[in-house]
């Protein structure tokens, strides 16, 4: 009988290793071809579907005709890496088939979409146009969603940052269910939910924000992938891959929604290129410093994604004129770590950007007071302007409901007023409300159609002290 | 043997009749655990895709067995998804936990002689625990596979202490209670190791490593069946060892010279089940963190109700392991912010109290 036990213990351990050892080695679900992404910048404004050969923000002849001077030896494939329409690996004559049935807009084919997957990694995500029925995770799906016109072919959403209730105005063009169990600022999310929702009205896609990838497990995406439901992540904290989403979005959406996404894509690209133009020759010891605050008066680390706005601005991060911030501040979050001394030696920056989430056409003296006097006891219940100390003069509140290119306006134009004219940044926002954009219009008479516009003081773009001195003084 | 009839005296058929109830009060107390896990599976099905009843549960568990499709995309398929994806991996990690360390348990207890050994004794839940930090909160692991770097850290860490008693164990001549001091001493060093990384982590690593340590059922909410075949597979073999091992470990609980005298070489064979539990212990906390009580606590009622040979001890334990985590598991999940390390600890410790004081023959069947 200990013969019988030995072999079988040694059975065991056999098992045991073996099956380690396939896990170790097995790649694990992929969910989409990712040998097929490489060579596609993901930081560009392009559209991010392969038969975009030419990488600007449609598909049409142009991209015909530049698959066959590839074909046909005139250009050299490297630089096109969406000509690869069919994603075979080979640029030919199939390829130019392919791309026709794209631009006939034909109903039924698949579309090969560049982004990432859940595991956050660079994938194709393969989607059958036109998208019906869009499911969104995360604050940047919804606003890159709703900024194509795209609200109403929303089923189910879930929004950490606030869902519907929450911004009536901004998504009041959102259809669809909320699918985070929890109130609003919750990352629980009730694939349940999702689920049963897909059970009445098939979900055609489902578009989330990288930061939230990890909230969905490799048992979730194995359902997905079961149920065939494509899933298409994109890295929502970086501004051009937010403008480039719009984009794709758009387009996968419809005729109308591609129309709308191409324009906010393109006025979008436009303005950020004005931006860089002007500050691109600055040295950096003309820049002005700036750090970023959220939730208030939490300070964005180091690496934080928030940071990018004010970059893109022309701002240089505080930690890179500054050691003993640069030390203190290590990381790529935020620090609630608060008291009144935290920015006691850091008083000499240039300016402090508080991201804000702010509901359009909500009242600006009533917002702007209860921002610079915001008092929490869960933050250290310190004020604002104790936190600030002499600083408060230069914190400044960025509304975070704004197209990413708008809010880059906006502070480059406080930083640098001698490079832009005045009225630049709120020449930008009318050029947005006149693009017709569903989270700029509102319902004025309450028979539910969006039929006024907001106008550039509803938007609540952006607050200073000086607006918060003059709300006081009139209050 | 002569037949009934001929033990006709009064005290023979006593004998007989007491020898009768305790095998039906095994036998009701097996089918009472399995009809239990039957119950509870379908529940916790119900609680994973509430719009359907008890009986659409073990319907569509039923059909998914039989290779019976719904139309895709139903509400009857997301049901069968979500069932089969979700609360059946569940179940089957709670039910192999709970069988598995109810089973390394009763080897523990009596192959060491002590009712207070568990499968932990040896130091292995401490080894387990220092690879798995290290993976959370260095990032130190040896895969690089999306989560399966804690569970494989947490596998060799566990054991790597299993090794150094064993291996101390062959070269030295030990008692039982020396093995279980020098486990206790593993435990300690490997913890003091522990505290180190933990004190200088941030706040969401330590709460993650925590998590980690007083179990729960966070790898199997996130991988599903990739875990099953490794615990399943583990403590079914390891079970079949064990039950092969049960009447020498009958002779063993009566002392090492009884049993050395009864012809079992002690050494070896308590090498080779320091082995199996090792093995057994291992594959359950490398997916599921350190379960305590089960291990415990489970042996001691089972000898409580039905006596002391571990040819039933074993089997009944581990069924009476598999439906307390299960339930605990079924608590946790409807509860919903609780892990499961905790809620078998709220519910099982006053439970196994009440059992100790309440239990008419408190010596019955226990090594105490």
């Amino acid at each position: 009988m200990d013969k019988t036990a030995v072999i079988i213990v040694a059975a065991v351990v056999v098992v045991a290793g073996a099956t380690g050892a396939l896990l170790l080695l097995s790649g694990g679900d992929d969910n989409g071809r990712s040998a097929s992404a490489e060579g596609i910048d993901y930081e560009a404004v392009n559209l991010m579907i392969f038969g975009n050969a030419n990488n600007d923000l449609t598909i049409d002849e142009q991209d015909k005709k530049t698959i066959q001077d590839i074909i046909d030896g005139k250009t050299p494939a490297e630089g096109h890496p969406l000509a690869d329409v069919n994603v075979d690996g080979t640029i030919d004559r199939k390829d130019l088939d392919e791309v026709q049935r794209i631009i006939d807009r034909e109903k039924g084919i698949t579309l090969h979409v560049a982004c990432y997957n859940y595991a956050n990694k660079k994938a194709v995500i393969d989607v059958e146009y036109p998208v019906k029925n869009v499911g969104l995770y995360g604050m940047h799906t919804v606003t890159s969603a709703l900024y194509t016109n795209a609200g109403d072919k929303v089923v189910a959403y879930a929004n950490p940052s606030g869902t519907k209730g929450d911004y009536p105005v901004m998504m009041g063009s959102l259809s669809g269910e909320i699918i985070s169990s929890g109130m609003g600022g919750s990352t629980a999310i009730d694939w349940k939910k999702f689920m049963e929702i897909d059970s009445r009205t098939p979900v055609g896609a489902l578009v989330i924000d990288t930061a939230y990838a990890g909230d969905i497990t490799a048992v979730t995406i194995r359902d997905f992938n079961n149920a065939g439901i494509p899933v298409l992540a994109f890295n929502g904290n970086n501004v051009y891959a937010q403008i480039a989403a719009t984009a794709w979005i758009g387009f996968l959406c419809g005729p109308d929604t591609e129309r709308v996404g191409k324009q906010f894509a393109e006025s979008s690209q436009e303005i950020l290129g004005e931006i860089s133009r002007k500050v691109s020759g600055l040295k950096d010891e003309q820049r002005k410093s700036f750090m970023t605050f959220t939730m208030w008066i939490c300070v964005c680390q180091n690496n934080s994604p928030n940071n990018s706005l004010g970059e893109l601005a022309g701002g240089i991060h505080y930690s890179k004129v500054n050691r003993e911030f640069a030390s203190k501040y290590r990381g790529n979050g935020f620090s609630m770590n608060l008291d009144a001394e935290t920015l006691a030696n850091f008083q000499d920056c240039g300016a402090y950007l508080s991201i804000r989430t702010s509901d359009f056409g909500s009242d600006f003296k009533k917002l702007v007071i209860s921002n610079y006097e915001f008092k929490n006891a869960s933050m250290g219940d310190i004020s604002v302007s104790d936190f600030m100390h002499n600083a408060v003069e230069r914190l400044y509140f960025i509304n975070n409901l704004l197209p990413a290119a708008l809010k880059v306006a906006y502070i480059t134009e406080m930083m640098y007023p001698e490079l832009f004219e005045k009225g630049f940044a709120d020449g930008c926002a009318q050029r947005f409300i006149d693009g017709g954009y569903a989270p700029f219009l509102y319902d004025s008479n309450g028979d539910g159609k969006l039929d006024a516009k907001q106008t550039v003081s509803s938007l609540l773009t952006v607050m200073t002290y000086g607006d918060y001195k003059t709300a006081k003084g009139s209050a | 043997m002569g037949s009934d009839g001929e033990l006709a005296d009064a005290g023979g058929q006593r004998l007989i009749d007491a020898y009768r109830m305790q095998m039906l009060r095994k036998a009701a107390l097996l089918i009472a655990c399995i009809a239990g896990i039957v119950l509870v599976v379908g529940l916790l099905s119900v609680h994973s895709y509430s719009s359907i009843s008890l009986r659409e549960s073990y319907e569509v568990i039923w059909n998914h067995i039989a290779g019976n499709e719904y139309p895709r995309r139903s509400d009857m398929w997301w049901a069968d998804t979500y069932i089969w994806n979700r609360a059946m991996p569940h179940a089957l990690a709670a039910i192999a936990a709970g069988a598995g360390l109810a089973c390394c348990g009763s080897l523990m207890q009596s192959l060491m002689g002590n009712p207070l050994a568990d499968p932990y004794s040896t130091g292995i839940s401490s080894g387990a625990a220092l690879g798995a930090i290290a993976a959370i909160v260095m990032g130190v692991s040896v895969t690089t596979l999306a989560g399966g770097g804690t569970v494989v850290n947490a596998f060799l860490g566990a054991m790597v202490p299993a090794i150094i008693i064993i291996a101390i164990s062959e070269r030295i001549s030990m008692t039982p209670a020396t093995l279980i001091l020098i486990g206790t001493a593993l435990s300690m060093f490997f913890g003091s190791l522990i505290a180190i990384i933990m004190v200088s982590t941030n706040p969401e690593s330590l709460q993650e490593a925590y998590l980690w340590q007083v179990g729960n059922m966070n790898n199997i909410d996130d991988f599903g069946w990739d875990c099953i075949p490794v615990m399943l597979g583990v403590t079914a073999a390891g079970s079949v060892v064990a039950m092969l091992l049960a009447g020498k470990l009958n002779v063993m609980s009566l002392g090492d010279k009884s049993a050395q005298s009864l012809g079992i070489d002690v050494k070896r064979f308590r090498t080779l089940a320091l082995t199996l539990m090792a093995l057994m212990t291992a594959a359950i906390v490398a997916f599921v963190g350190i379960l305590g009580f089960v291990g415990l606590v489970c042996p001691h009622i089972v000898r409580l109700l039905t006596g002391s040979d571990n040819k039933f001890v074993i089997p009944i334990s581990m069924a009476v392991g598999a439906f307390i985590l299960l339930i605990t598991d079924y608590v946790s999940v409807v509860v919903g912010s609780l892990p499961i390390g905790v809620v078998i600890s709220c519910i099982g410790a006053p439970i196994f109290f009440l059992l100790i004081v309440f239990s008419r023959n408190s010596g019955k069947g226990a090594l105490y």
